[in-house]
């Protein structure tokens, strides 16, 4: 079955006083445990995309299903719930909370639900702190971390729920490349042994020969 | 030079109206105990006021401007006494340490005010003036207006009428400040004195009616007046402190 | 976990989380102390109302008594086979009541033997004089009303019936100056005049025995105090005007009230309870307390006004700098209501804070002006009084609930609107 399943999927907004389209007819199926990227230039669509895809936004035309199911008759709180259990979001600016620390911050999408029990939650987040190898900093502060440092948080923290996806804008693209190299290989190396399914969407063209799939986007389709 | 002989006309036709509009209340004030020498007769005040009836007997002791009232009946109020000198008027019972002063217009039984129960003396407290002559019951009256000199006297204003025949008060209204009659008076004279061995004709009913509610009425009758030398110790308040 | 977090949001702007908490502790503190000015004062009225004016918690009157007793009192007194009536439907409620006492009043001349003026007499049984002196209302609330002049006229009434208390006005009308006691028995020996019941001029002697001032200048001229006996005296008659009932518990009154009259109209008894706040039993009280809720009222407005915009304002700007941050909330799964809730708890925190600071310094405050002995004069007291700040505990507690209620509800809406924005939009706020 298919993690995503995108089927003609449209979107457009205003500009001012443009219309600009910004996905037409989108067709795109993603597997569980692929690595795939989302290749385009500024404007192409590919953020618009995720952001469908993530349930941030709603298509205006097309059918999109995360793990099955239909998301485009779900209402405000089913979107909530279904980002929460099923996709995590890495974001280019790492987006954490910069009161919380490390082990706070990568806690904080277990307390929407609220499921687990207070031990179990503790050795969860734990162990995904430890996976991408941050265990030595988990009180610290994010202020306290490096940019590379900050986005393992953030990965950390996309994976605490065991997400069916997890979704990256640019997740690279506030970082060095020696930092951008080592995100992409825990991402990779996570995907390789957890099986681990990734989308995320990049300018960057040096990515192809990192990634299992590309998926081209221009002027809001998919390029062949 | 037209003009002045008619104000002067005028001025000469009113102070003659003026001094007939005193003569007739001097000798009207006659009738009411106004006499030299002191007089002395016992009233009966015959109350009527929200549907309940009241009797109340009094002996009255005048001379000059003096007067002393003893209470003598019903029971309870006997041994009390009123003494009035000039316009002061003072209330007394055996029990009291001292008199006390009160106002001649405040209420003695219903109707009838304090300043009603002794002598009147109306030409000595009221200004009159002549409003008009009329007819009374077939009788020529003198309409006067009588304006109060002092305001510690029981009336502000009373219109009377006096009888152009015998000089005397038949009918009287007594009027607020403001003019309006609160009460009114009906004035019988079938009693007799002999003064200086002349008979003289003396009040002998006053019937005084509340003019918004004519039930409430106080009737005051007059009965044996007789001339009679009264000592003036009588009337010295001081003789009544204990 | 979010209780902690909303903490820590305070410390993220701390000028604006002070400036923020100042403004409430200010409101917090307005509102206490106004809180407990208005206690004071509402008591020391009561005080006076139901225990100096002897007008008790409830008034008994013959029906229609209050209004025409005035003009015509011998129809309108209760009589003592009244009396006894009533006071066998007060039976069933003895254990609320403290005491119940008789009053009678009416119009007359005072006269020294010289010269009279008019008096306005207030009579009252000489048990009811002996209880007010020593009433723990009276001692608490309005002490300073009570002179030692007042508890030496108690005293000499109870040991002579005839002995007066008079207002100073209306003595230096007869040409009497305080203090009385100084003058010769024969002066202090004057007479009250009035008309009877059977419609007769009566009079009878009094004793000079106490002055009093009565803080309106409409009776200021005319003011008598006496006994029952004496008015009954000089009145000629056994009856009373009112009976008057002391409570136990004030907050009695009107359930009381309801019973009585309830019970009056069932068996068709032609009597008629008021309670002391009735506006024409006690106008000067009534007119008073509505001075002072309309006042109060207002500055309540206002201090809550000041409050809980200080909030919202604080508020729209930590959402504002903070939008991104609730973007990636909303992302990682978490609703509008748990958001706006984490929000508001933050609002809850500095209301807290700054009501603790507000009631601490409410109390240092309170020490200090109290200390200070600043004094005032109520509407309608007969001098002035210490203006003490009596902050109560309740004050505290209801002022607490109260901000929390308004910055809880407020910041709620105010978030939970703010909120209304798509996920995508909020993650691309680039933040105030």
């Amino acid at each position: 079955m298919a993690v995503v399943e995108l089927k003609n999927v449209s979107k457009s907004y205003q500009l001012g006083e443009t219309r600009v389209d910004a996905l037409r007819g989108i067709t795109l199926d993603v597997h569980s445990g692929e690595f795939t990227s989302i290749i385009g230039t500024s404007g192409s669509g590919k953020s618009t995309l995720l952001n469908i895809i993530g349930c941030l936004d709603k298509a205006d035309g097309g059918l999109v299903k995360i793990t099955g199911q239909d998301v485009s008759k779900l209402d405000e709180e089913s979107e909530s719930s279904l980002r929460n259990e099923k996709i995590g979001f890495i974001f280019q600016s790492f987006n954490l909370i910069p009161v919380l620390n490390i082990f706070e911050n990568v806690e904080l999408p277990l307390f929407v639900k609220n499921k687990l029990a207070v031990p179990e939650r503790r050795e969860r987040v734990d162990r995904v702190i430890e996976s991408v190898g941050l265990g030595k900093f988990k009180h610290h502060r994010p202020d306290q971390l490096s940019g590379g440092q900050r986005q393992r948080v953030a990965i950390a923290r996309a994976l605490v729920t065991n997400p069916s996806l997890i979704l990256a804008d640019e997740p690279t693209a506030n970082l060095d490349s020696k930092s951008a190299h080592m995100i992409l290989d825990l991402m990779a190396d996570l995907n390789r042994n957890q099986n681990v399914t990734f989308l995320f969407c990049s300018h960057d063209e040096k990515l192809i020969g990192r990634v299992g799939r590309v998926v081209r986007i221009q002027d809001g389709m998919i390029a062949e | 030079m037209k003009k002045m002989i008619g104000l002067a006309i005028l001025l000469f036709a009113s102070l003659a109206q003026a001094d007939m509009a005193l003569d007739l209340l001097k000798e009207s004030d006659k009738a009411r105990g106004n006499l030299e020498g002191g007089i002395t007769w016992d009233s009966e005040v015959e109350t009527h006021e929200n549907g309940n009836a009241s009797t109340r007997e009094f002996r009255i002791r005048a001379k000059g401007v003096n007067a002393v009232v003893d209470a003598l009946a019903p029971a309870r109020n006997k041994g009390e006494v009123y003494v009035f000198n000039d316009r002061n008027m003072w209330f007394f019972k055996p029990s009291l340490k001292k008199p006390v002063a009160i106002s001649a217009r405040q209420k003695l039984s219903g109707q009838a005010a304090n300043g009603d129960i002794a002598s009147t003396h109306y030409s000595r407290d009221y200004n009159p003036t002549l409003e008009k002559t009329e007819t009374l019951n077939g009788e020529k009256v003198h309409v006067l207006m009588l304006k109060a000199k002092a305001n510690n006297l029981t009336y502000d204003q009373i219109r009377y009428w006096i009888s152009d025949k015998s000089k005397k008060a038949v009918k009287a209204e007594f009027l607020t400040l403001q003019g309006e009659p609160f009460k009114r008076a009906t004035l019988e004279y079938d009693n007799t004195v002999q003064v200086n061995g002349k008979p003289l004709q003396f009040v002998s009913k006053i019937e005084i009616t509340d003019a918004k509610m004519e039930q409430n009425k106080s009737i005051i009758r007059y009965k044996k007046p007789k001339l009679e030398s009264q000592p003036d110790a009588i009337f010295n308040i001081n003789n009544l402190r204990r | 976990m979010t209780w902690s977090f909303a903490f820590r949001n305070l410390f993220r702007n701390a000028r604006r989380s002070v400036a923020t908490g100042i403004a409430i502790l200010v409101g917090f503190l307005g509102l206490v102390l106004l809180g407990g000015f208005i206690f004071r004062v509402e008591n020391t009225l009561q005080a006076q109302a139901i225990y100096l004016k002897y007008k008790g918690h409830l008034s008994i009157f013959r029906k229609e008594g209050l209004e025409k007793f005035a003009t015509d009192p011998s129809r309108f007194q209760l009589l003592p086979v009244d009396v006894e009536k009533i006071q066998g439907v007060l039976k069933d409620h003895q254990d609320e009541i403290d005491w119940t006492g008789s009053t009678l009043s009416g119009v007359g001349l005072l006269s020294n033997g010289l010269k009279s003026t008019p008096y306005s007499l207030l009579a009252v049984d000489v048990n009811s004089f002996e209880q007010v002196q020593k009433n723990k209302m009276v001692r608490t609330w309005a002490k300073e009303f009570v002179t030692s002049e007042d508890e030496a006229y108690a005293k000499a009434v109870a040991a002579d019936p005839t002995a007066i208390s008079i207002s100073i006005r209306l003595g230096e009308l007869l040409s009497l100056y305080p203090p009385y006691e100084k003058l010769s028995e024969e002066t202090k020996s004057l007479q009250m005049a009035g008309l009877s019941y059977f419609g007769d001029l009566n009079a009878v002697n009094s004793e000079l025995r106490g002055s009093h001032s009565t803080g309106s200048e409409f009776s200021e001229n005319t003011s008598l105090i006496g006994s029952l006996t004496l008015a009954q005296d000089l009145f000629q008659t056994e009856g009373i005007q009112s009976l008057i009932v002391f409570l136990k518990d004030r907050t009695r009154t009107h359930d009381l009230l309801a019973s009585l009259n309830q019970r009056f109209a069932d068996t068709q008894m032609p009597y008629q309870a008021y309670p002391f706040d009735d506006q024409d039993i006690s106008p000067s009280y009534v007119g008073a307390k509505g001075f002072l809720f309309v006042m109060s009222g207002f500055f309540i407005f206002l201090i809550c006004g000041a409050v809980i915009l200080s909030i919202l304002n604080s508020l729209t700007m930590g959402i504002l700098e903070r939008t991104r941050e609730i973007g990636t909330l909303r992302a990682l799964g978490f609703k509008r209501l748990q958001i706006s809730w984490m929000l508001t708890q933050e609002s809850l925190w500095l209301t807290t804070l700054a009501s603790l600071a507000g009631a601490v310094l409410a109390l240092v405050i309170s020490m200090i002006v109290n200390q200070v002995n600043f004094r005032f004069t109520p509407p309608g007291a007969p001098k002035s009084i210490q203006f003490l700040l009596t902050p109560e505990w309740d004050l505290f507690v209801y002022s607490y609930l109260l901000f929390m209620i308004l910055s809880g509800v407020g910041s709620f809406v105010m978030s939970y609107w703010k909120m209304k924005s798509k996920v995508v939009d909020l993650l691309s706020d680039a933040g105030a």
